[in-house]
């Protein structure tokens, strides 16, 4: 006879402690025990086990779901919109440069004897002057090459004769597009335009004496007098003596600051190298120093800081006819004035070198030295944040600062398979060869041509038609501060295989869709007015005015 | 996620945080109720799948905020593809395996 057990016991008993929906082990057992133990009847409702998986199940497809719309979000978000950050720390420089520091950029070791840019070497030094002498009634394109005078003619007589036929060209472009634009273009370009012009017309080039920044030129058209950077760098300085850094770093810390906050996204320092400052030209001199100022350096003129701002990503996008380079412009321009205040306050001289012309340097070179970015196909500088898509500006000064070094992150190589912009553009001035054949100044470069350029730029849709920008808004480089960016950006410098270069060159390729180069140009000039990316909501006058819809809108949505 | 908010971006990711214990909760119960003994390796490596297949979906959305939308529906299609195939192969390898059909 079993001994019979009692209440205390039974719940004691660790054989009778089972899981509720242990049907499983249940059915392992002898048939004879399990009939003894009968499973209790399944509760009404769901079981907590039920519930996990159902739950588990629901869950994995509303990851699937919350993560797309997660990233849909991010895609959308302002705050990807790199440059348009919401502080002034530099929060948009999330590109750590650090450990892709250089002694020399890309492409930076001469191959040949290194010369200065003469100033008939800047494209717009050259218009100006065959502008002036047509208004004075001195030359007339119908004259000929042969009686352009000066050293702009002595320039284009040098010269393969296409570029001269292409300035020439430019030049009638520019009156078909005036008239095109009073025939009909004003309606749909109407918002873009608008917003061009207000920064063309107030920000940069406004005549009433309220421009930022000051500049020696309009000076000296005032007062005739010449007015040397000696003086001009110096004009604001009231201190007896320069306020003296605890260091050269603590001067580059400072400076980077200020530049920061006055809104620019990026900043780097480098020491002034007079090879990369044009001879005979000096603002502020008598005819900007084309006749008197040669080869000169200015004394003081030991370090630049370089800076710059992205053109706003959409408008970008958004090439020919809706983009515009002056709304950068117009910022890295302020900021250069500020900036040049702010060092002379302190006793330091300074001047500043900013868009649209006044300049007597090649900014790009700069760029590249202070460690910003790297060359390009195109011949724009691309920085590993904003692609192509940077304007810079610089102040000169004498303060000692701790330099940055250049950096390289393969955006150069990358250029070498990428051929994207080459193949966009739509006058076809960027170089198709793998490598950089052409030795410009004693330095391997893909030789733009800035005439063809030139020739697209006043081919435009808008009313001044100044810029084309498709290469900015097609490169690869020039997209928005997102994390599927980000992974890019950050492995493909560190691949030693560069298979990853080749993987995003082939997604860049097959995924993306760009219209056929032809098809970028105003619809006078053969083409569709097409953009990589069709025009923001908010420059589609169709959206907003009364007007009749005469077009459509080709690109990407 | 909520442009303009301070607290549900918060909340949404805790919300996405809470649910991968739920999936792996929810795994694992099943494998349970049906008798199913797959390592924990095994485990890891379809969850990994799962998440990188989340993530070129994340991708491909991201691409279409950026008004990318074809890059984006391309992304998905040439990455997500594999990430299926490599998931149905995991189950069937690593889950639905014979030997549990001879067992049971």
């Amino acid at each position: 006879m079993s001994k019979e057990k009692d209440a205390l016991e039974i719940i004691g008993d660790p054989a009778n402690f089972r899981s509720r929906t242990d049907h499983l082990a249940s059915l392992d057992k002898d048939p004879d025990t399990v009939s003894e133990h009968p499973p209790e009847p399944e509760k009404k409702g769901l079981s907590r086990r039920g519930f996990l998986k159902i739950g588990g199940a629901a869950a994995a497809a509303a990851t699937v779901g919350g993560a797309g719309a997660a990233g849909f979000a991010i895609g959308r978000s302002d705050d990807a919109y790199t440059g348009y950050n919401r502080t002034y720390q530099g929060g948009d420089m999330f590109f750590n440069r650090e450990p892709f520091r250089v002694d020399l950029p890309t492409f930076f070791e001469p191959v040949g004897p290194v010369e200065r840019p003469d100033w008939t070497e800047y494209l717009f030094q050259r218009k100006h002057v065959i502008m002036e002498l047509i208004q004075k009634g001195e030359w007339t394109p119908d004259m000929g090459l042969k009686k352009l005078p000066g050293p702009v003619g002595d320039h284009y007589r040098s010269r393969p004769r296409d570029q001269y036929d292409n300035m020439m060209l430019s030049l009638e472009k520019s009156v078909t597009r005036a008239e095109a634009w009073r025939a009909g273009k004003h309606k749909r370009y109407a918002i873009a335009d608008a917003y061009n012009s207000s920064f063309r017309s107030t920000g940069m080039y406004n005549r009433y004496g309220s421009t930022i920044p000051e500049e020696p030129t309009e000076k000296h058209m005032e007062t005739g007098k010449p007015i040397p950077p000696e003086e001009w760098d110096f004009r604001h300085i009231w201190r007896k003596e320069p306020m003296a850094f605890k260091s050269p770093k603590h001067a580059s810390k400072l400076i980077k600051r200020m530049a920061h906050m006055y809104g620019m996204s990026l900043v780097g320092i480098t020491k002034f190298d007079p090879r990369f400052m044009f001879k005979g030209l000096m603002r502020g001199m008598a005819h900007q120093g084309h006749d008197s100022w040669g080869d000169k350096v200015p004394g003081h003129w030991k370090s630049i800081i370089v800076f710059g701002v992205p053109m706003y990503w959409d408008s970008t996008y958004a090439a020919v006819g809706y983009s515009t380079s002056f709304d950068a412009y117009f910022r890295s321009r302020c900021a250069s004035g500020l900036l040049e205040r702010f060092i002379q306050e302190l006793g330091y001289p300074a001047r500043a070198q900013f868009p649209g012309h006044n300049y007597e340097i090649m900014m790009s070179p700069f760029v590249q030295l202070a460690g910003l970015g790297e060359y390009s196909r195109a011949g724009v500088v691309m920085v590993p944040e904003l692609g192509a898509n940077f304007r810079p500006a610089a102040v000169i000064t004498d303060i000692e600062f701790e330099y940055d070094k250049p950096i390289s992150v393969r955006m150069a190589d990358f250029c070498k398979k990428c051929k994207i912009c080459a193949k966009a553009c739509p006058s076809g001035a960027i170089p198709k060869t793998d490598e950089p054949e052409t030795v410009v100044r004693g330095f391997k470069r893909w030789k733009l041509d800035e005439e063809k350029c030139h020739l697209q730029w006043c081919s435009g849709p808008t009313s001044d038609g100044l810029g084309c920008r498709v290469c900015i808004g097609v490169c690869p480089y020039s997209r928005k501060n997102t994390w599927i960016h980000t992974i890019s950006r950050e492995l493909e410098p560190r691949d030693p295989t560069h298979l990853v270069s080749t993987g995003l060159l082939a997604m860049q390729t097959n995924f993306f869709k760009y219209p056929e180069a032809e098809e970028f140009k105003s619809d006078w000039d053969g083409g569709k007015e097409a953009n990589y990316h069709k025009a923001p909501w908010w420059m589609r006058s169709d959206n907003f005015f009364e007007i009749e819809k005469t077009w459509e809108y080709h690109g990407m949505e | 996620m909520f442009p303009g908010t301070t607290i549900l971006n918060y909340l949404f990711w805790m919300a996405m945080g809470a649910m991968q214990v739920t999936i792996v909760l929810g795994a694992r119960a099943w494998l349970e109720d049906t008798g199913r003994k797959v390592p924990w390796w095994q485990m890891v490596l379809m969850y990994g799948c799962f998440l990188s297949f989340t993530a070129v979906v994340a991708g491909g959305f991201t691409l279409a905020g950026e008004f990318e939308s074809r890059a984006g529906w391309y992304f998905i299609g040439f990455l997500g593809v594999p990430h299926i195939i490599a998931g149905a192969g995991m189950l069937k390898l690593f889950v639905f395996k014979k030997t549990d059909m001879i067992e049971s």
